[in-house]
């Protein structure tokens, strides 16, 4: 039983089993032939690569100001964007943002999903006591509109881009918790789950090697999700002033710099919240096309 | 129905309870000493003396709690340390301003997504239904500050057909053109960004319910389409229609402070933001607190039109 297959579990009740590697490739193929997934995808990768070619590919030092060139309009010498309200390369930000978008978004959303898979998985198998105490703290917290609870915990903490990350994992621990026990609910009253505990399979091998591995198809893809919404989400926090803070470009922060000048200089604050759009758009549709992939009925 | 009433109201008393303790933990998490945080840097030993005693800062964190909870029972919210006034006034006229804001948007936000998501649903893979999801994905990835900017530049810098800023003109009779003049730009910028979410799920929701043997009986007796959709089908997938509804709300109170940021509308939402520049704890204290226990409380009203519309839920 220790090669129990794994089964995808998208809502209780509803299950897909991969048995083997050609499961895994018609899961590839159902992917690749949504072609707002492929895209999505797509989207998700050049953001990657901006992220990580951000010393090669901008034009110049997106800290480097030029108080000669302030406010110059997209399309002009040197600056294909234009230069922001301190005459900086609003391409050069661009760029050297998407590290820290993707950064504060994938931190949180890494580190609650493991908390969550953690707390989920104990509240759902062992159930009783454990499972009370950590489903009513998660109530606790769900009283709580995500945006408000992350600034609240942002402003006792102070105002950096650390205690952003903080706060936003945070606040999503209890989403994951929460779609974690479910899964496992609705998995521990499977054949191979009760198969496993008749031949005296402990509580750890059960845990790792089967429950664990059949939530995870589930959790990639709330994660794919929850990117989209923390880009959202650390952007705002930024645009506020609470999140990454002036000089660092981030996407946030750089439409909030360019509000006094957008009669003028509409730029500034257009293009970092295109960018903004565009990602988390590519994290919609990357999250949707693996949903669908990994379980065709659920595609809406 | 009673029994179930109470369950929710007892549930209801500990999740209260649980919002409190996490409140004022908040104040506990501002690092260093939180008297010197509250009076800043200038402030003489003295003066944080008196302030620590003042909050009872020299006792156990448990005693301070329940005080500090006795004090929130009985409505006092404690003063404001930037406006020297008592928090719960202040912040109880700013949150009636937040309601006008946020129910205007979820006004908006359902007479878009509820139609949009019917009609998606009942032309499955029509050119509308194609055009409202991709508009519904579109809704779903734009930031509501930067939808809130840029609703600005076009329609009040650019058109000069809204106000930018604020409740009222600053100038002029307060009349309730002038609150609408001002409120359409907020209440659209945050409408649209939930409109989205209930569109998708009514979408969903119709769809399940338009495939049931039922709704094909009502179509093959010969009534009209509109009919059996408006009859038969609306009403039985408007139950997780209400609830995202509700939880939206929610969102939209939380979401307040940043389209309050952007519009300068003074709701809550603002009051929070300013209070936070200033490290006016009190206030953000108080401001998260009334935000949860509405957000709970819309909830709970929601849960039991739930069971009082479906029974199952009741006895489940």
């Amino acid at each position: 039983m220790t090669t129990a297959s794994n089964n995808l579990t998208l809502e209780p009740g509803v299950t897909t089993t991969i048995r083997s590697h050609r499961q895994l490739a018609m899961l590839w193929r159902r992917f690749r032939r949504d072609r707002a997934a492929v895209l999505g995808a797509l989207i998700v990768l050049a953001t990657i690569g901006c992220a990580l070619l951000a010393p090669l590919i901008a034009p110049l030092d997106p800290l480097q100001q030029e108080a000669a060139n302030r406010l110059q309009p997209m399309g002009s010498p040197g600056h294909l964007l234009g230069t922001d309200t301190n005459g900086r390369d609003v391409l050069s930000r661009l760029i050297y943002g998407s590290r820290v978008a993707l950064l504060v978004a994938s931190v949180p959303v890494i580190f609650s999903g493991l908390i969550g898979l953690a707390l989920g998985l104990l509240a759902g198998y062992y159930g009783g006591w454990l499972d009370t105490v950590i489903m009513r703290v998660a109530d606790v917290m769900f009283a709580f509109p995500a945006v408000l609870l992350a600034i609240a915990i942002v402003a006792a903490l102070g105002p950096n881009q650390l205690n952003a990350i903080f706060a936003l994992t945070v606040v999503f621990i209890p989403a994951f918790a929460r779609l974690v026990r479910s899964q496992v609910l609705s998995l521990r009253e499977q054949d191979f789950i009760l198969a496993a505990h008749a031949v005296g399979v402990l509580d750890q091998g059960i845990i790792f090697r089967h429950i664990l591995i059949n939530t995870l198809p589930v959790c990639i893809v709330f994660a794919t999700l929850q990117t989209g919404q923390m880009i959202i989400f650390a952007a705002a926090l930024s645009f506020l002033g609470l999140g990454v803070q002036p000089p660092t470009p981030d996407w946030g922060a750089m439409a909030n710099e360019g509000r006094n000048a957008m009669l003028v200089a509409p730029w500034v604050t257009t293009i970092p919240g295109i960018a903004i759009f565009i990602v988390t758009m590519g994290f919609n549709l990357l999250g949707d096309g693996l949903r669908d992939a990994l379980d065709p009925r659920m595609k809406v | 129905m009673t029994t179930y009433i109470l369950k929710r109201l007892l549930a209801l008393v500990f999740v209260l309870l649980g919002i409190s303790i996490i409140v004022f933990f908040l104040l506990q998490m501002v690092p260093g000493d939180p008297a010197l945080a509250l009076l800043g840097p200038m402030a003489t030993p003295e003066n944080l003396a008196n302030l620590r005693a003042a909050l009872g800062l020299d006792q156990p964190l448990i005693i301070q709690y329940v005080r500090w909870l006795g004090k929130i029972v009985q409505g006092d919210f404690g003063t404001s340390i930037q406006q020297r006034t008592a928090v719960l006034p202040l912040l109880v006229e700013r949150f009636g301003n937040t309601l006008i804001l946020t129910i205007t948007s979820v006004v908006i936000s359902t007479l878009i997504g509820i139609p949009a998501g019917i009609i998606s649903a009942t032309r499955q893979y029509s050119i509308f239904d194609r055009l409202s999801m991709l508009l519904a994905l579109f809704g779903n990835s734009m930031p509501a500050f930067w939808l809130g900017l840029m609703s600005i530049l076009v329609f009040s810098l650019r058109l000069g057909w809204f106000p930018a800023s604020g409740m009222w003109p600053i100038v002029g009779d307060r009349t309730f053109f002038a609150l609408l003049q001002h409120l359409t730009l907020p209440a659209v910028t945050l409408g649209i960004s939930t409109a989205a979410v209930t569109a998708r799920i009514t979408r969903s929701s119709m769809l399940e319910v338009i495939r049931q043997d039922y709704v094909r009986t009502a179509h093959a007796k010969g009534l009209r389409s509109a009919l059996v959709t408006r009859r038969h089908a609306l009403k039985n997938a408007l139950l997780p229609i209400l609830t995202v509804i509700a939880v939206q709300f929610g969102f939209l109170l939380g979401g307040a402070v940043i389209t309050e940021t952007v519009f300068s509308w003074p709701g809550l939402g603002l009051a929070l933001y300013t209070a936070i520049s200033m490290r006016d704890f009190p206030i953000v204290q108080g401001g998260v607190l009334i935000v949860a226990t509405a957000f709970v409380i819309i909830n709970l009203l929601v849960d039991l039109v739930y069971a009082w519309v479906d029974p199952r839920i009741r006895y489940g």
